[in-house]
């Protein structure tokens, strides 16, 4: 018989629980101290060398330095982090192929990470938009001869300059050649010196090794022979230690097994106890608490269908019905059943900013749409202001003739305040701009005037 | 009837989920006879028209017209715009990881995720016709803010498994060692890597050859928490028992899931989880915590744990690679979510069968 594919994975995470706790037990994981958590900008920045609070700079800081050390340095100040290797190879190649610094400065600078660092370097923008101008075609290699032109005084000025300092340096590596040859006969010598004193060195030693070799053979014939036995007569000792050991181990590893098993179990019994005994006296609970609603629930019902059998006599069916504050969708639901188009429009109007996401939901709905409006909560009737406002925003949302049902369910109502009468209600209303209201046990149903 | 839908997204680009989904969805309204607009400040790689946000509201024609809007990040322009529109809005929600797991890793993400988290409070209270989860646990957010059940539906991400089953697998990247764990997914506090790294060192204390592949990009701002993960798999001396490519291609991603014992999902918070599917939709088990989105996902297709316990994470792997019917079972079961659940066919339908619910609304 095959076994059903959930039993065989049941069967299997039993198992699997019962492999890993031996596993565990044989080679438990060290205990790895949680990682460190984001240091000080100022920790960071010494740690990195990353001036994070810094968002300025002049552009000479930036070119000092050549290569990949100029692009290490661009990217810390402008991005405020190193580079990553695609990205810096990309700019290096750009310098390699004849960029400016300013371009590469520039590129980093105004690329989407630049941007949102927003920071500022002095004077590059004019450099920037000269080296992208000389990308243009044609455009680009005119924007190039004009500059070269203009900057030839200076080019030839630092050619000689450049002519004198290569000079200099060159007397210079010239005396520096000087003092290292002359470094490297005295260290040739003592070169030399040393490996005559290895060679005698050497000799010694091969003389202290025969001597060793031969007392190393005495040794041999009148000691290893005796040793060589008790060695032996140790290994079948260990030999026998070793098999009662794993005998002991695989034990040791049924009794962790079935010790596993039965705290599983034990635990698993304690949890179905407490979960027998919960649903025991929330069953109890419940019980009394239907016997309490009940009589509430058919008081309600009743209303409810007053009111509902009150707008069928009014509407067609598939009439487009708004209900405000639908905190539970039964009366919602009731609407939909009674073959209304109905809809809901906001949680909940039974305070001020109920009223006034109220009014922001009517807002969005065409005006004279809607067939019936219907507030599922009257308390916010308790603040004239809000109330008025709802109703006006009701009023326009109704084509003329049309209904408004405001339910005065006083559940619905904070204990603080005592509910109005239905001929409040029914008053409320027809200052409203409604007529002919129609007044329930705990609902007033009015018409819209014309207007 | 056929409808005009502008569809909104924060940004497009190929081969992201969000953007996956966004595509997919514009294909099969199409192809149910809607006419679609696709509207983001950003597109890469995109093969069609893509406007700018600016001009959507001009778009709109009628209050009968659908705004749907991939809500994923923080970004206030179509919070305004959801609040002032006659037109009807659906917010597809893919969720938003809560900011506490990047508090000391990233100052930028921890506020980026928490003004993203700050909106769902006004969406929520927005009312809007239809709120689209990618999961249930995705809906939990929204329903516990107060939105009524009658306007939720899930319908899981669109994706392009189709296309990766379709891809000569590329192998010559991929390590040899077995049993081979999988992980997918970007280097990211929420998906637990160190649990990860701990469950391979328990699994290579039971199987020297174990291996990990690590198949996840590390964000530039994410960098000190990838320097912790490398401490991390420094100090449980598994160095040489992980390969990580963080620019894997399709084909390389295929021969991952072919290759691998499991995919191991250890993540602490998931709104969804594609890798999940394409795991199960390609034959290779899961081994994942029970968190968040993870276990609807997963379903009854995987082995499923309460904890990360590196020991139990471990046998769990070692065990679906040395016991073939155990193994099949997973792979039979997986196949089967997929084609019940998340196949491109199911998703169409459960498109079509959302917009027709506010459509009689």
């Amino acid at each position: 018989m095959s076994i059903p594919h959930s039993e065989l994975i049941e069967r299997a995470k039993a198992e699997i629980r019962a492999e890993a706790e031996a596993a565990r037990s044989r080679a438990p994981l060290p205990r790895i101290e949680p990682p460190p958590m984001q240091a000080t900008e100022e920790e960071a920045s010494r740690a990195d060398g990353i001036e994070r609070s810094r968002r300025s700079y002049a552009i000479g800081e930036l070119t000092g330095t050549d290569y990949v050390a100029f692009v290490d340095g661009a990217f810390r100040a402008l991005l405020k982090r190193p580079p990553d290797e695609a990205a810096a190879s990309l700019q290096v190649r750009l310098l390699a192929n004849g960029a400016s610094k300013a371009e590469v400065l520039g590129n980093l600078r105004w690329s989407p990470e630049g941007r949102s660092n927003g920071v500022r370097i002095r004077g590059l923008l004019p450099r920037y938009l000269l080296a992208k101008l000389a990308r243009l075609p044609l455009l680009g290699y005119l924007v190039d001869w004009s500059l070269a032109l203009a900057a030839l005084p200076l080019l030839l000025r630092h050619q000689r300059a450049a002519g004198t300092t290569s000079a200099a340096q060159f007397a210079a590596a010239e005396a520096g050649r000087q003092l290292l040859e002359g470094r490297l006969t005295a260290t040739d010598q003592r070169a030399q010196a040393t490996a005559e004193a290895l060679r005698a060195l050497e000799q010694a030693l091969a003389a202290q090794a025969e001597q060793i070799a031969l007392q190393l053979g005495q040794l041999r014939e009148h000691e290893l022979g005796p040793l060589r036995s008790r060695l032996d007569a140790a290994e079948g000792q260990l030999g026998t230690c070793l098999e009662a050991a794993r005998d002991l181990a695989g034990l040791r590893h049924l009794v962790n097994g079935m010790n596993h098993y039965l705290a599983s179990l034990q635990s698993a019994l304690a949890g179905i106890e407490a979960a027998a005994a919960a649903e025991a006296a929330a069953g109890r609970a419940l019980q009394a608490a239907f016997h309490a609603d009940a009589a509430f629930a058919a008081t309600r019902d009743a209303q409810r269908q007053a009111c509902l059998a009150a707008l069928a006599a009014r509407l067609d069916a598939g009439a487009r019905v708004l209900d405000l504050g639908a905190a539970g969708s039964a009366w919602l639901d009731a609407l939909q059943a009674g073959g209304f188009d109905a809809f809901g429009a906001t949680r909940s109007v039974d305070d001020l900013a109920g009223a006034a996401t109220a009014v922001e939901a009517m807002a969005r709905i065409e005006a004279a749409s809607l067939d019936a409006v219907t507030l599922a909560f009257a308390p916010l009737l308790a603040d004239p202001a809000g109330a008025a406002r709802v109703l006006h925003a009701a009023w326009q949302a109704l084509k003329p003739g049309a209904c408004l049902l405001v339910r005065n369910d006083p559940a619905g109502w904070p204990s603080a305040l005592v509910p109005p009468t239905p001929q409040q209600l029914g008053a409320l209303v027809v200052a409203a701009g409604f007529e002919a209201p129609q007044l329930f046990e705990a609902a007033v149903l009015a018409r819209r005037a014309a207007g | 009837m056929p409808m005009r839908i502008a569809m909104l997204a924060p940004g497009l680009a190929r081969h992201d989920a969000v953007s996956n989904d966004a595509l997919g969805m514009t294909a099969a309204l199409r192809a149910q006879g809607h006419e679609v607009a696709l509207f983001s400040p950003s597109a890469r790689g995109i093969d069609e028209p893509v406007q700018e946000p600016g001009m959507l509201e001009a778009w709109l024609r009628s209050p009968e017209d659908i705004v749907l809007y991939h809500y994923c990040v923080g970004w206030d322009l179509p919070l305004a715009l959801f609040g002032r529109t006659r037109a009807r809005r659906v917010l597809r929600y893919h969720n938003i990881t809560p900011p506490e797991f990047f508090a000391g890793w990233s100052e930028g993400y921890v506020a980026a995720c928490s003004d993203g988290r700050r909106q769902l409070d006004a969406y929520a209270a927005m009312g809007c016709e239809l709120y689209l989860g990618d999961s249930p646990y995705n809906l939990g957010d929204l329903m516990e803010r107060g939105v009524p059940a009658v306007r939720c539906a899930v319908l899981p991400p669109f994706h392009e498994i189709e296309e990766l089953r379709s891809l000569q697998a590329d192998t010559r990247r991929l390590p040899a060692g077995a049993p081979l764990l999988l992980m997918v997914g970007r280097i990211s506090p929420n998906k637990a890597h160190f649990d990860l790294v701990d469950a391979l060192a328990a699994a290579v204390a039971m199987a020297p050859g174990a291996h990990l592949l690590l198949i996840g990009k590390l964000d530039p701002n994410l960098a000190r928490y990838g320097a912790a993960l490398r401490q991390r798999i420094a100090a449980r001396g598994v160095e040489g028992h992980i390969t990580w490519l963080q620019d894997a291609n399709g084909a390389e991603l295929r021969a991952a899931f072919d290759r691998a014992d499991a995919l191991v999902m250890l993540s602490e918070h998931e709104g969804f989880c594609v890798p999940v599917v394409e795991a199960m939709a390609l034959g290779t088990p899961v081994v994942a915590r029970a968190s968040s989105a993870l276990p609807w996902t997963v379903g009854d297709a995987g082995l499923v744990w309460d904890s990360a316990d590196p020991h139990l994470v471990a046998a769990s792997v070692l065990r679906i690679a040395s016991d073939a019917e155990l193994r099949g079972g997973l792979r039979e079961r997986g196949r089967r979510r997929y084609a019940d659940t998340f196949a491109p066919p199911v998703l169409e339908a459960g498109l079509a069968e959302a917009l027709r619910r506010i459509g009689t609304r």
